[in-house]
């Protein structure tokens, strides 16, 4: 739990990194931590991991917004969305993980952004943003089911047999 | 069924959950500089109340203002009625006062020559039973014993005391009452005395008189009281007796349980002094 939770930070100081000044703008458009999401979501990590989506909610707000409370919605929201595709999407593999990751991003957005209107806050997005941001963000949860569906450490543990038995 | 049970509970949660965090997020955010977004809702919620509120109260201090003015307008209501009721019945005893004025005045006609010298009494007191009546003049009017007063139809008494404003009569129909009377032609002479009754006792007119019922009197100035020519009283009834005159009665010209005016004829005793007559 500790390990998810240190993953958890690190992704949000890469978010932070991303957006930092001298970054391409677009990096801005990747939400990494949505992985997190993906990874309840597809690995049945339970319905406890939305309350543990809103409480990255709250600290995707406290590090990367300026008001507390919207990104809890709207990450728990996603959570939601999500654990309920997983249990109709029979699918695990990377290709899930890309279509998980772009939904809970479009969600994301949408969701963050009615939680701002509600109090009168203009937000900044455009269709285009959205489709970029949801297509990055589904290439990197991608990108992490991949890596993870090769088994790494399978990998090793047969290369390092055939290197012995050689 | 215990899996959709804590469903339910989970959704419920969280949707209070996003509540929460909106309302958190509403304490935050301004709008313009001006006050949070919570502020402004909670003031939107409360708006209605507290015009409702207002209105409430607008509307209960209507009520009372409205019921304070209905009190006012029964109380003037009452008082203007109750004025209303005063002014009807003084205006009943002004009408009366009137008509005994014009019957004064008519009476005047008939002396002329005391018109412009009479004063009006106003009837305050009156006894029939012991014949007396008390009545109000003015102030500054002098006014001796043995005044003459009339009234509308004729004779009324004399005064036999005066204390500032009040003067006392002594009616035609006192017992002590004696008035020289006569026909109208004058052929006919008597003295008419009080009974203590309503009607007088026409005395001294021998067998010979000729002297009918309903016959009118009037005043002769033989006894030095009243002046000549005044309606006394009308024959009701004639007797023949074995006294050395006729026993005749006759009632009062004027009504003198209605009388409420009447004029005093001062000037008359001034007359008598200088020994003229009108």
């Amino acid at each position: 739990m500790t390990v998810v939770v240190v993953l958890a930070v690190v992704t949000l100081a890469a978010q932070r990194l991303l957006c930092w000044p001298g970054m391409p703008p677009e990096a801005g458009l990747v939400v990494l931590p949505m992985v997190w999401l993906v990874v309840g979501a597809l690995l049945g990590a339970g319905r406890r991991f939305i309350y543990l989506a809103l409480t990255l909610g709250l600290g995707w707000d406290l590090v990367l917004e300026p008001v507390i409370g919207p990104g809890g919605i709207a990450w728990s929201a996603t959570a939601v969305l999500l654990a309920a595709l997983a249990t109709v999407v029979a699918d695990r593999s990377s290709r899930a993980w890309f279509l998980f990751g772009a939904a809970g991003t479009v969600t994301l957005v949408l969701v963050r952004g009615a939680a701002l209107g509600l109090l009168g806050v203009p937000v900044a997005w455009s269709w285009v943003s959205l489709a970029l941001g949801s297509l990055l963000t589904g290439v990197w949860c991608g990108l992490v089911g991949w890596i993870r569906a090769l088994d790494v450490p399978q990998r090793w543990r047969a290369y390092r047999i055939r290197k012995l038995r050689s | 069924m215990a899996r959709v049970r804590e469903n339910r509970y989970i959704t419920t949660r969280l949707v209070l959950l996003w509540v929460l965090l909106e309302l958190l997020a509403a304490t935050q955010v301004r709008t313009d500089g001006g006050p949070p977004v919570a502020w402004t809702w909670v003031r939107s919620l409360a708006a209605p109340v507290v015009g409702t509120t207002r209105h409430l109260a607008g509307l209960v201090d209507d009520l009372l203002v409205g019921l304070s003015d209905t009190q006012h307008l029964v109380a003037e209501h009452l008082r203007l009625r109750t004025e209303v009721e005063e002014l009807r019945a003084r205006n009943l005893l002004l009408e009366e006062d009137r008509t005994a004025l014009a019957e004064a005045v008519s009476v005047l006609g008939g002396v002329a020559g005391y018109a412009d010298s009479a004063v009006l009494g106003r009837c305050s007191y009156r006894n029939l039973a012991l014949g007396q009546m008390e009545v109000n003049v003015p102030a500054n009017a002098v006014i001796r014993p043995d005044t003459p007063a009339i009234s509308g139809g004729g004779l009324v008494g004399r005064v036999v005391r005066c204390a500032g404003s009040s003067c006392w009569l002594q009616l035609i129909t006192h017992p002590a009452a004696a008035v020289a009377v006569q026909n109208r032609s004058g052929t006919l002479q008597g003295l008419a005395t009080g009974s203590g009754r309503l009607t007088l006792d026409v005395e001294y007119l021998p067998h010979s008189a000729t002297i009918l019922v309903g016959d009118v009197l009037l005043t002769s100035g033989a006894d030095g009281v009243y002046p000549p020519g005044l309606p006394v009283a009308a024959v009701t009834r004639i007797r023949e007796t074995d006294a050395s005159f006729l026993e005749v009665a006759a009632a009062p010209q004027v009504d003198l349980a209605q009388v409420r005016v009447v004029l005093l004829l001062p000037k008359w005793s001034r007359r008598l002094v200088g020994g003229g007559s009108p």
